[in-house]
């Protein structure tokens, strides 16, 4: 018995080393297919770029005003191979989300001219802290640092953590919200920092801390019943290493005579409408959604204004993946996401504003724009194709050329490119590799890994054929765990060959049924690793032919584990002679 | 099992598929002085290692001082002193190293005795084991084994590499000190003189099994050779069971039996036989006999 | 066992030394040059410094895993050792116990040296929290890994298997740090390897015949 647990916990042993050095090896193969498809894909600018040109936000009289030159747009752009490297490296995603205004902080840092400021939530006490060090004037004109430290709760602000100032018990994260970029017509620059406003879940309620004023504005209390899960408020945006999203102000020439006379000097020059502000004093701030829902709330009341819009769901190789809402994606299975909310000087008036989403695989952009009610105007996502640009003719580059196919960007990275194809084959191979239970496992389990963090799975390959398979929408389960399977085959062929090999060589070691069993399901299960573990466990007993039956047979059993005979074959023996006294 | 120092059951051993031992089974009892008698490469190392748990049965079991040879607890093996075949120690250490570690291993350590056994020996401390000559070696090993007062002592060759002085004087320091308290000695070899001069009880193997195993008289009293002179051919046929070796040249045939009886004699004698002449061996010529490959099998 | 272990040690100084030299020079390079200097650039020099520790420590530990298991083939030393009152679990578990020193050795000074350096640095809180707890544990269950991965290769005979064999799979094993980062799923798949080959290693040096 206690051979039999030792010899298991040596088989289980063996069993995850292999496995974990064999996924290891694996991984690596998987992302330098991964580095050569995406970089080809690099190539295609429409296959990582997509461009909604005009808007259609902008009122008319703006949009249709025969002077511009260049309409308004909102531009997604990914830079796939680098994507490719820091999705897929822990080590990276590691140190971006310690930096400042990384994601996973409620804190952000914001240089003012003269000092530092530091902003986070401290769990045990359940208070916000704000730090800061400035400099300040003496008053014999000297210059000192001033260190500033407040604790800021849902019933006030204090230089001290009192119990008079309550506790937040899961405040939402504040994204920082843009400064204001200096305009060109207007030549000056400004730098406003943003009062934060936060939700807490418990609560159910926005609060506004100001820390200059030293006071907190609570909203009213949302309704239970009100489905309402915000995860991220400000300027919701997620692996803005992986994904810029910009708005362009339409450009309108200015004419000659306009012009001063530094202008003079040059040739075309075009004036923005300076539309892409959303200024800290504006009306709105938007908050996502945990469901990939972008609400509003009121700067000024903290009650929630409607809907500005939703992440737009990408494609992938199987389609359209699932989705909380058709067309909405999940902020979870999203690799990058940001928005960009657009207002118009002077009065800072709402507009609307525009989604951008990269796919879980990374292989898809959809840029969404919505208009002030949050009402879907136009989306589009991207394809295959290129443009070629020639010339420079003074006014700009021609675009000479340009070739689009229908072929979806999802789909394009796996096949459009020369070579694409065979390296498409050898990551597919790879993936069979890992075993058709990992692989039934990833099926299964596809979407519940949030999208960069399935790119770092070792055992379950997530972001695989099979994982794309198994979120694909719109399909019955049985149609696509059937169309599962078949992906699978050549894991399921190889593991079955191995199978094969191992009762063989099982039944000729004269391991017993059970022992046999097991091994052969392990290696049916785990495929290449379960076939490493067994030659690494499997004793090598001698063997000899059997007296009774003339098969081979163990010399460590005491029967033959064929024919059951003993060693002692009495007509066999040779009587001998022995001289013994005991 | 308690009275015997060891104890072997069914012992079979297989190294890639050839067997070395077939089922021996082997008592000895506590005090005695075994030696276990054997042609090279016959498995008597191989026993003894899988007596010290350094090896592995593939059936059969071994008990030492009252348990299993593959449970050996600390506490047992501190009782139990080995002299390795070839003396097998860590060549790379020094003498003094050495020592140290086995001196703060082991359970028990008589420093006195110890330190008089290396001043006899005049051993140097500070060279390495490797620089030792195979005497010295040897002298280290029964010092170490030794030093440690162990109930049991388990020689495995040895004598080997040491001239004749030097063997004897080293297998009568052992046995010297070591009967003085009644102590077991298990002591391999093919040297059958030494054997011959210490061991109560002798253990022969031959063809992967212990054909013989009781004391050295007894196995002197049991084993006859007798020449037998015919006035005629002699017969293929002696029916008669356990014969060791027949050897027949005409008229004259050679015959070394075991456990000879009166039975046996009875049918000798119905032979026909002119002469019957018993040849007196000593322990060389009953080991020759036993482990000399067989010329003709008894059939009965 | 404190014999054991001395005996390990002593058996294996050179390990030692190296490791120590290289912990060393380690510390003195973060100190000289993350000490005085811009966050941002002490935080780099302490990510390289930890990067290239990994780097020799690999080729370190490895060799000395691999190199306490095939040289007591070759010298006999478990077979001497086993005639002595001494088990072969304790003399496995001195051998192990000298492989978690040799990482100590190695390791100890340079995260001392960054904790000290972060300390310094101005950002504190949230960005720096737990940095050097995380990232060294992660590198000193790497460094771990990569022994037991040495002592699973240093049962083979064959020269290659102990040479090649465990150097190409102590650097497969280390890129886990790089695919998963320093974080606590990485510390549990690590400290499940590091179980299953001490487990491997355990059963195999207990059934092992020393001839």
């Amino acid at each position: 018995m206690k051979d039999l647990t030792y010899t298991l916990l040596k088989s289980f042993a063996a069993g995850f080393a292999a496995l974990l050095l064999l996924s290891t090896a694996l991984f690596w193969g998987r992302f330098y297919c991964d580095r050569y498809l995406y970089g080809r894909m690099a190539q295609q600018s429409t296959c990582r770029s997509a461009t909604i040109s005009p808007s259609g936000i902008l009122p008319a009289e703006i949009e249709k005003d025969p002077n511009v030159d260049i309409a308004s747009s909102f531009h997604g752009y990914t830079e796939p191979d680098a994507a490719v490297i820091r999705t897929r490296l822990g080590i990276v995603d590691y140190f971006e989300r310690r930096v400042p205004e990384a994601r996973f902080m409620l804190s952000f840092y914001e240089y003012v001219n003269n000092g530092k400021t530091d902003l986070y939530f401290d769990k045990k006490s359940g208070l916000i802290v704000y730090q800061s060090e400035r400099a300040k004037k003496t008053n014999d004109n000297k210059t000192e640092r001033e260190e500033i430290k407040l604790y800021a709760g849902p019933e006030g602000i204090s230089e001290k953590p009192t119990k008079e100032l309550g506790r937040f018990y899961s405040p939402v994260r504040m994204q920082k919200e843009p400064i204001i970029y200096h305009s060109r017509d207007e030549m000056q620059t400004e730098y406003v920092r943003a009062v934060p406003i936060t939700y807490d879940k418990k609560l159910r309620r926005f609060f506004k801390i100001d820390f200059d004023k030293r006071e907190v504005k609570k909203g009213p209390e949302i309704d239970k019943n009100i489905n309402f899960r915000p995860i991220q408020i400000g300027q919701p945006r997620k692996g803005e290493y992986l994904l810029s999203f910009w708005w362009s102000e339409p450009m309108i020439e200015i004419k000659r005579e306009d012009k001063n006379e530094a202008e003079k000097r040059y040739g075309k020059i075009q004036k923005r409408i300076v539309t892409r502000f959303y200024p800290p004093g504006g009306q709105y701030v938007p908050f996502l959604d945990e469901r990939g829902l972008i609400f509003l709330v009121d700067r000024a009341t903290l009650e929630i204004a409607g809907e500005g819009g939703y992440l737009p769901a990408p494609m992938s190789y199987f389609g359209s993946g699932k989705a909380a809402r058709p067309n909405v994606a999940r902020p979870k299975d999203l690799l990058a996401f940001m928005i960009e909310p657009v207002a118009i000087k002077p009065d800072g008036k709402y507009l609307g504003m525009g989604a951008a989403a990269l796919s879980r695989d990374g292989a898809s952009i959809t840029v969404a724009v919505f208009d002030k009610e949050g009402k879907l105007l136009k989306m589009t996502n991207t394809v295959d194709g290129y443009f070629s640009y020639r010339d420079y003719d003074g006014d700009g580059i021609i675009e000479s050329e340009r070739y689009i196919t229908q072929m979806d960007s999802s789909k394009a990275v796996f096949w459009g490119q020369p070579g694409s194809p065979l390296a498409t084959v050898l990551r597919y191979l790879i993936e069979n590799l890992q075993g058709p239970a990992l692989n039934i496992a990833s099926f299964f389990t596809a979407d519940s890994f949030e999208a960069s963090s399935g790119h770092r799975a070792l055992f379950l390959v997530t972001n695989s054929f099979i994982g794309m398979k198994g979120r694909q929408a719109g399909v019955s389960f049985s149609w696509k765990f059937f169309g599962g399977l078949l992906l699978i085959a050549p894991s399921i062929i190889l593991s079955v060959l191995l199978a094969w090999s191992v009762k063989r060589d099982a039944l000729t070691k004269g391991l017993c049924k059970k022992e046999r069993l097991c091994w052969i399901a392990g290696v049916l299960c785990f495929g290449l690793a379960g076939y490493i573990s067994y030659r690494l466990c499997c004793k090598q007993a001698g063997l000899i032919n059997c007296r009774n039956c003339g098969m081979s047979r163990r010399v460590d059993m005491d029967v033959c584990h064929r024919c059951g005979g003993s060693w002692l074959v009495p007509e066999l023996e040779d009587p001998g002679w022995r001289v013994r006294d005991n | 099992m308690s009275d015997d120092a060891i104890v072997i059951e069914s012992l079979v051993k297989y190294y890639d598929g050839r067997c070395v031992i077939d089922g021996v089974y082997l008592k000895i009892p506590r005090g005695c002085i075994y030696g276990l008698l054997g042609r090279n490469g016959i498995g008597k190392t191989t026993i003894i290692r899988i007596l010290l748990g350094l090896d592995f049965p593939t059936r059969g079991k071994s008990y030492i001082l009252g348990q299993d040879s593959r449970q050996l607890t600390n506490t047992i093996k501190g009782r139990i002193g080995y002299v390795a075949e070839g003396h097998n120690m860590i060549s790379s250490y020094k003498v003094s190293r050495l020592i140290n570690i086995c001196k703060k291993l082991s359970m028990r350590w008589n420093d006195k005795f110890f330190n008089h056994l290396i001043e006899m020996f005049r051993l140097p401390m500070e060279r390495y084991v490797r620089e030792l000559s195979t005497g010295m070696r040897a002298e280290l090993n029964l010092a170490l084994a030794m030093a440690t007062e162990p109930e049991l002592l388990i020689l495995d060759d040895p004598t080997l590499g040491l001239d004749t002085v030097a063997r004897r004087q080293f297998l009568e320091l052992a046995v010297d000190l070591l009967q003085r308290d009644g102590r077991t000695i298990l002591f391999s070899s093919h040297i059958l003189g030494d054997v011959e001069r210490i061991a109560d009880r002798i253990g022969i193997l031959a063809g992967c099994k212990l054909v013989v195993d009781c004391g050295l008289e007894e196995l002197k009293r049991r084993i006859k050779k007798l020449r037998l002179i015919f006035e005629k051919k002699a017969p293929a046929n002696l029916h008669l069971t356990e014969i060791v070796n027949q050897q027949s040249s005409g008229r004259e045939m050679t015959v070394t039996i075991a456990n000879m009886d009166e039975q046996k004699q009875a049918v000798i004698n119905t032979l026909g036989a002119e002469s019957c002449e018993e040849i007196p061996m000593s322990l060389e010529d009953i080991f020759i006999e036993c482990t000399r490959p067989k010329q003709k099998q008894a059939v009965f | 066992m404190y014999t054991l272990i001395k005996r390990e040690i002593e058996d294996h100084i050179i390990y030692f030394l190296g490791a120590l030299i290289l912990s060393l020079l380690f510390t003195a390079s973060i100190a000289a040059k993350g000490f005085g200097g811009e966050p941002a650039e002490g935080l780099g020099i302490i990510l390289a410094a930890i990067g290239i520790t990994l780097a020799c420590a690999t080729i370190v530990i490895c060799a000395l895993g691999t190199s306490q298991m095939h040289t007591d083939k070759n010298r006999k030393i478990s077979a001497f050792l086993s005639t002595l009152p001494v088990s072969r679990n304790q003399i496995l578990a001195a051998r192990v116990i000298t492989g978690l020193l040799a990482l100590l050795v190695l390791l100890a000074a340079p995260a001392i040296t960054v904790e000290i350096l972060l300390s310094t640095l101005r950002q504190e809180e949230a960005v720096y929290r737990y940095f050097t707890v995380e990232i060294f544990s992660a590198v000193y269950l790497l460094g771990l890994g990569v022994y037991c991965t040495g002592l699973m290769c240093g049962f083979s005979s064959s020269k290659i298997v102990v040479t090649l064999g465990s150097l190409v799979l102590s650097v497969v094993l280390l890129t886990i740090i790089l695919i998963k980062g320093p974080d606590i799923e990485t510390l549990i798949i690590l400290l499940v390897y590091v179980s299953a080959s001490l487990a491997y290693t355990w059963r195999k040096f207990s059934t092992i015949p020393f001839i």
